[in-house]
């Protein structure tokens, strides 16, 4: 699934300057993209942007299959929230199996992608507990592990690794990027984690300022 | 571009799911609409029962029934017997007999010491005060005369009736004593012996009993049905409407608690606004994940459902046992507790579709401010 932004704008009610102007990007179907860029750029913005989930001011956005067919992002993104984003009162396998859900999994099946998801992350053993245990790192985990139960063809995931350590990192963003089939567009301060993307969009006073092709460069 | 709806089966189920999750906010919302469904229902139902106990007592006593009489100003001016028996079979109109209070007096011939005012009442008097006629010929015995005659119900004895003065002993006559028990024996009656001898000819008075329902029809009806000649007959209830102190359909109608299920809503949607307020970047959180306002309307009000529903039919049951334990009318425990929760809990339903239905706002700023 390509992601394409052309022109876009995005000021937030009350603020006297855009967060994004005149932005344009263009995510190939199967890529990697990181957002990169320092506090207050629009990295966040840009993804939620991008993701469907704000509406821009001015320009376009979308995302389009392999077949020219257009799509809503969000009925085709799955995601991992900057925050946590989980629901505190539903138990671990519940709030990963959503993802599954959302691909139309039975409840059976669903559950049984939650539990690989969730040994990916290595969290099989915390499944039944209620999400609201959770330490700050699992919470995220989880919320990563709902992002691989899903088949959705676009992930958008913020900050996915901020409350990681290194090794961890290291394993989640080889599971999130390993797909070759998704889209993948994450928002990171790590400088080395947007390096193991293929694009790397580097913002400043919400202006694209570079486009880094590092597989493309690396392989050429 | 093409959207991808959320599956409102799924939807159905995160609502329900989410229903039982948490501990005490469900349990919150389910004793809320208990207490408040209970609350509502049970008021009304004693407010009710109170009040339609008012209105019995006042129909024993002799609600709802009219004395007609002459119209003409002459003291020999009658009623029909006849006319005044057939408004027996006129629709509205639960039962009629026609008296005479005559200047006679009688006695039995067990109590020949004794001596009350003799009235004559056309059959319908049986039906009238719910009585069953004798076989043979009878004479209604009112409570005062039983208890200082020592005359018994089915009792036969001979009945001796003479002018007031006794001078002219009229007739002396075997009857079967009919004895009756009732409040709504008109003032006129009391002390009396009432015979059924009166099936033709005129009468000084007709009575007639009719209901809440037809009370207008019929008191309009009387005038005309029972005039003489030209001159409608005189109608006038046999207790005023203010014995009691108030209407009973206009008290019932204007009853403030008759409004509870109103307050009773208000609170369940107050209650369910700040649910849903504190839950926003839930909601924030499933629609993220797609789910479009269709599907988070079914989410929210299978959780609605889940919880109230079940709440509404808990306060139920407290309500009508609660109301039937303190004695209220089986009838008007279910109807009014029925009633007030079904309607309580409706309109906040719809309120709450309403609020479920409301934006859940920038979902940035949903998911930002997550505590």
């Amino acid at each position: 699934m390509r992601l394409v932004a052309e022109d876009v704008q995005y000021r937030y009610a009350g603020s006297d300057h855009a967060v994004l102007s005149g932005l344009a990007c263009d995510v190939p179907s199967g890529t990697s993209a990181a957002i990169l860029g320092p506090s207050g750029s629009g990295k966040t913005t840009l993804l939620t942007v991008l993701g469907g989930l704000l509406a821009p001011q001015s320009g376009s956005f979308y995302c389009v299959d392999e077949n020219g067919q257009r799509h809503v992002p969000r009925s085709v993104s799955t995601w991992v929230l900057q925050t946590v984003s989980l629901l505190p009162d539903r138990s671990v396998i519940d709030n990963t199996a959503l993802g599954a859900y959302l691909d139309g999994w039975g409840v059976a099946e669903a559950k049984a992608r939650a539990i690989a998801a969730l040994a990916d992350m290595g969290l099989a053993d915390r499944a039944e507990a209620p999400a609201k245990v959770l330490s700050g790192g699992e919470a995220q985990r989880v919320a990563i592990a709902r992002a691989l139960a899903s088949d959705r063809p676009i992930l958008f995931a913020d900050e996915p690794t901020g409350q990681l350590d290194a090794d961890t990192t290291d394993r989640v963003l080889g599971f999130m990027l390993g797909s070759a089939r998704r889209t993948v567009v994450l928002v990171t301060h790590d400088e080395t984690a947007a390096a193991r993307c293929d694009l790397v969009l580097k913002l400043r006073g919400g202006a694209l300022v570079e486009i880094d092709r590092t597989v493309l460069r690396d392989a050429g | 571009m093409r959207a991808r709806p959320w599956p409102l089966s799924l939807a159905a189920r995160e609502g329900l799911l989410n229903a039982v999750a948490g501990r005490w906010l469900p349990a919150l919302m389910i004793l809320a609409t208990a207490v408040v469904t209970a609350g509502a229902g049970l008021s009304n139902a004693f407010d009710v029962s109170r009040l339609a106990s008012a209105e019995a007592d006042w129909i024993d006593a002799g609600g709802y029934t009219y004395v007609v009489e002459p119209g003409g100003n002459g003291d020999s001016a009658t009623v029909d017997v006849s006319s005044c028996e057939r408004l027996r079979d006129v629709e509205g109109i639960n039962g009629a007999f026609a008296l005479t209070v005559t200047d006679e007096t009688a006695w039995p011939s067990n109590a020949p010491g004794t001596s009350s005012t003799f009235a004559q009442a056309s059959l319908g008097v049986y039906d009238f005060f719910g009585l069953a006629a004798p076989h043979t010929a009878g004479v209604i015995v009112t409570p005062s005369v039983a208890e200082s005659t020592g005359l018994a119900d089915g009792e036969l004895t001979d009945m001796s009736v003479s002018r007031h003065d006794g001078s002219i002993v009229r007739r002396e006559a075997r009857v079967e004593v009919v004895a009756l028990d009732t409040q709504s024996l008109p003032e006129a009656l009391a002390g009396t012996y009432l015979s059924t001898e009166l099936v033709g000819g005129e009468a000084q008075q007709c009575y007639v009993e009719t209901d809440a329902a037809h009370d207008d029809a019929v008191r309009g009806y009387l005038a005309a049905a029972l005039a003489s000649g030209d001159e409608p007959a005189n109608v006038r209830p046999r207790l005023s409407k203010n014995t009691y102190g108030v209407d009973f359909a206009t008290a019932y109608d204007t009853r403030p608690l008759g409004w509870a299920w109103v307050a009773g809503a208000v609170f369940l949607a107050a209650l369910w606004a700040i649910v849903r307020w504190t839950r926003r970047s839930r909601l924030a959180i499933y629609a993220t994940f797609g789910a479009d306002a269709r599907a988070r309307l079914v989410m929210q009000m299978s959780e609605w459902t889940a919880l109230t529903g079940l709440g509404a039919i808990w306060g139920w049951a407290i309500g009508v046992c609660f109301a039937l334990a303190m004695g209220s009318d089986a009838q008007i425990a279910v109807t009014q507790v029925s009633g007030q929760a079904a309607a309580s809990w409706c309109l906040a339903s719809v309120v709450a579709t309403l609020i479920a239905l409301a934006p859940v706002g920038t979902l940035i700023d949903a998911l930002k401010d997550r505590t």
